[in-house]
């Protein structure tokens, strides 16, 4: 009886080790195998052709779903920043007033109430001066982004273009062979030979517009200059009117 | 059954659970196109503490120089608008999936 077992358990383990090896392959073995052959092959191009057509379709639906969501993401994100910054802008001009008034109520002479006039005058220009180069830098910046996200539509869509009438002309071929009474075995490896070459060259293509949409920095470099610009010439501002209030008020 | 046996059998079902998780695995692997998609990056959530403007006093260094921290804290907002630079590949997954519209291995 104990004997039995044993047997039974290696015979099983063997099985089961076995099934467990060729498992994967047979798996593979029947994805390769899924085409039906050469023969035939001729009498299902024009489903192979109607098939294709679907799935670019299809696909073309999901790009411009896909292309809808990022505008709207990066509209968003625009209005949610303007926002932010207006929400700033009113706190920190509140804020300003205040420091004013605390100014103009410490000057007693009237040279000293026409100093503070002065740096009032000097900062909310430097202020307004200021606001005003930024939002420039960021029209320009949003505007390359927008130059860049249509280049890329167009780039794409001639990507595409190429590939679907790649694939047009590859079956068209196939089927006048097939017409022409070209052995089936020899169309179909042609066939596959072509949709390989349009299948490489989209990926080619795509690979050199993803290249190309990468290279904002020059904008993203642009913008940053000219903030920084914006912020050192508010700073030179401030810090002169600055010495010029410490002066008159003997502080 | 002896307990030599029933832990041979332990192992065999262990491994019999193994191979098939293996063989799932491996299916999965090869036959499955790509399941993920390229998501839009969302912008990182604001991390930074307020900047709080400073109280008014009448003394002209406080003053100048809460004038200039308003800086400080647009600061995060105006750097935020590189972040949409990587939003402008977002769609490359969706290009690429064109390029299995048909395969040519199937024919």
């Amino acid at each position: 009886m104990k004997t039995n077992y044993k047997k039974i358990f290696i015979t099983g383990l063997a099985v089961i080790t076995a099934i467990t090896l060729i498992a994967p392959v047979l798996i593979s073995a029947q994805t390769n195998n899924s085409g039906q052959g050469s023969k035939g092959f001729c009498s299902r191009i024009s489903n192979i052709s109607s098939t294709v057509d679907q799935k670019i379709a299809d696909r073309e639906t999901k790009l411009e779903e896909k292309r809808a969501e990022i505008n709207n993401k990066i509209q968003e994100r625009w209005n949610k920043r303007d926002d932010k910054l207006n929400g700033q802008h009113t706190k920190w001009d509140e804020n300003r007033a205040e420091h004013f008034a605390r100014l103009e109520e410490k000057a007693q002479t009237d040279a000293q109430k026409q100093a503070v006039a002065t740096f009032k005058e000097i900062v909310n220009a430097a202020v307004a001066a200021r606001r005003a180069a930024v939002d420039k830098a960021i029209e320009d910046f949003r505007q390359g982004v927008q130059e860049a996200i249509k280049t890329r539509k167009s780039n794409v869509d001639a990507a595409i273009t190429t590939y679907r009438n790649s694939i047009k002309t590859a079956i068209q071929k196939a089927e006048s062979d097939c017409a022409s009474g070209v052995d089936p075995t020899t169309v179909r490896q042609n066939l596959r030979v072509d949709l390989k070459s349009a299948r490489e060259k989209l990926v080619s293509d795509r690979q050199a517009v993803d290249k190309l949409s990468a290279s904002l920095e020059p904008l993203i470099i642009a913008k940053r200059e000219a903030i920084k610009k914006a912020i050192d010439d508010f700073k030179a501002a401030v810090e002169k009117a600055r010495a010029d209030l410490k002066a008159a008020l003997g502080q | 059954m002896t307990a030599k046996d029933k832990a041979m059998l332990i192992t065999a079902i262990a491994l019999v659970v193994i191979g098939l998780f293996y063989s799932y695995v491996s299916f999965l692997a090869e036959k499955l196109p790509k399941i993920y998609n390229q998501v839009v990056p969302t912008e990182q959530p604001n991390k930074t503490l307020e900047i709080v403007p400073p109280p008014a006093t009448g003394n002209v260094d406080d003053a100048a120089n809460a004038i200039l921290k308003e800086l400080s804290a647009e600061d995060q907002i105006l750097a935020e608008e590189e972040n949409d630079a990587s939003l402008i590949t977002g769609d490359s997954q969706e290009v690429g999936d064109f390029g299995q519209s048909i395969n040519e291995n199937e024919l």
